[in-house]
């Protein structure tokens, strides 16, 4: 993201049970397990990512009575079964056998494990879960996994609703084209507030309203509502929006920013390494962190220049960071079917 | 518990469809959740916890089957939407979370809701299933205190 690198490239669909209508451009997880079924990768990249997190937090909570695992994703493992013509309808969900597959290949012996799917504001929702299960007094710590695929189904649906961007993504500029994909696994281990931590999550909102199916109200009124609560009267020193690239969810977004925070510099990842569906939020948390631990932040390297229609202060590849390093950022989310969703981080 | 049953597709459409955007491309789910709300007339809780085994399984089927082309259809291919012309219908705005747990998930979703209220993050919390037979849709509701 510093670096300003686009990492998406066009998918090889040869193979595929249904090709997209439209050109596309996937930013995929570069692994060796090409054969398989699409469960084992996802667990097998939530294992990775788990390692990883493991390693940053210096331990590995292995004390089964005080653990909860929440998994976030929007299709989990559909990719296995709806191909399939002459298998019978799946009966469970597409999530919980990557869960289970995951916890399978761990150490890790959770008190209470539970799988959120609420479109792509799964991962604030699966947080927002954590700070409950912990507030409760059920867990001691919570590891929020994030993940999602992407394949043949989820293309051609983007595809379908005419959302995919032929090339680059450019969030926030005038002729803005849509979105491109990524695929993520993601790990947080959340706790309650403590000297090993190393950001601290001051508040996790979301909320959902019932406008339409996919588009949010153009007010924006509900992820304004989401900000508020979660920044609780503090002021942000960056936000990291949803910045899908497309036209009426930028167009939301920036009047919830220039009404709430009309000075605060807006970013933003999905230009970068796509969006990455239920696992978005997670990344873009993650990436708040690491701006708020290395002090730096990081651009919308894609975008010259921002809609000239829009008032919040983009920082887009001109734009220049005038103040100190930042200490607060603002990570917010937008999902089908009305889902919104707003997370303030701190250093801890 | 609340129990309601309805045929999908309809024979003719209710009279909230004139209150819901593109109602003729609703998913049984969504078609049946509102619909079985509209006929309840129950109040709405503090929190909803969407809590179906087979989550988007049958929209997902569908829209592949189809040949994955259909927009409308791949909309309904989350269990989130599913509430959406509910929230139409009422404007109620809120605390929604669509939780899974293969064969476990009303058990986990009976848990959780008392966990809302114990975190107090709801003093109501409404629990939503339901099945998608061939022919017509049950819509299931609980209310936890």
């Amino acid at each position: 993201l510093t670096a300003g690198k686009d990492f998406s490239a066009a998918p090889d669909v040869r193979g595929w049970p249904s090709t997209p209508t439209v050109p596309a451009r996937v930013c995929r997880i570069e692994d060796e397990t090409t054969a398989g079924s699409v469960e084992a990768r996802m667990a097998a990249h939530l294992a990775a990512a788990w390692q990883m997190a493991a390693r940053m937090a210096g331990r590995s909570p292995h004390d089964g009575e005080a653990l909860g695992v929440v998994f976030a994703s929007t299709k989990g493992s559909v990719e296995d079964s709806v191909w399939s013509k002459a298998s019978p309808p799946r009966l469970d969900d597409t999530l919980t056998p990557v869960l289970r597959r995951f916890l399978a290949t761990s150490d890790l012996q959770p008190r209470r494990t539970v799988c959120v799917s609420n479109a792509c504001s799964s991962n604030h929702v699966a947080l927002q879960l954590a700070g409950f299960w912990l507030r409760a007094g059920a867990v001691r710590e919570v590891l929020v996994l994030s993940a999602d695929h992407v394949g043949p189904f989820v293309v051609n649906g983007f595809a379908a609703l005419r959302s995919l961007a032929p090339e680059r993504v450019t969030p926030f500029a005038a002729g803005r084209q849509g979105i491109q994909l990524g695929e993520a696994a993601a790990a947080l281990l959340v706790t309650l507030p403590g000297p090993a931590a190393l950001c601290r999550i001051h508040a996790v909102d979301t909320r959902v309203e019932g406008h339409a199916l996919t588009r949010s109200r153009e007010s924006g009124a509900t992820l304004e509502e989401a900000c508020v609560l979660a920044c609780d009267g503090r002021t942000p020193d960056v936000i990291v929006a949803h910045g899908t690239g497309t036209e009426a969810n930028d167009a939301m977004e920036d009047a919830v920013y220039r009404r709430l925070f009309a000075t605060v510099p807006v970013t933003c990842t999905k230009w970068s390494v796509g969006h990455t569906l239920g696992a978005s939020g997670a990344v873009d948390l993650i990436a708040a962190c690491e701006m708020l631990r290395r002090g730096e932040v990081f651009r919308i390297a894609n975008t010259e220049a921002p809609d000239p229609a829009f008032a919040a202060r983009y920082l887009t590849r001109q734009a220049r960071w005038s103040g100190p390093p930042p200490a607060r950022a603002l990570v917010a989310s937008v999902g089908f079917g009305g889902m919104h969703g707003a997370a303030l981080v701190e250093l801890a | 518990m609340r129990v309601h049953t309805i045929p999908f597709p309809a024979a003719t459409p209710p009279a909230w469809t004139a209150r819901v955007q593109r109602w003729e491309q609703l998913d049984a789910a969504s078609f049946a959740v509102a619909d079985a709300f509209e006929t309840w007339g129950e109040p709405m809780p503090d929190a909803f916890l969407l809590a179906n085994r087979s989550a988007s399984n049958a929209a997902d089927e569908k829209f592949a089957r189809l040949g994955a082309q259909s927009p409308s259809r791949f909309v309904t291919t989350l269990p989130s939407v599913s509430l959406s012309p509910l929230l139409q219908l009422t404007g109620w705005v809120g605390l929604m979370i669509c939780v899974q747990d293969g064969p476990d998930t009303p058990a986990t979703a009976l848990a959780e809701a008392r966990l809302l209220i114990e975190a107090g993050a709801a003093r109501r919390v409404g629990i939503v299933q339901y099945e998608i037979g061939p022919q017509a849709v049950t819509v299931r509701y609980q209310v936890v205190t």
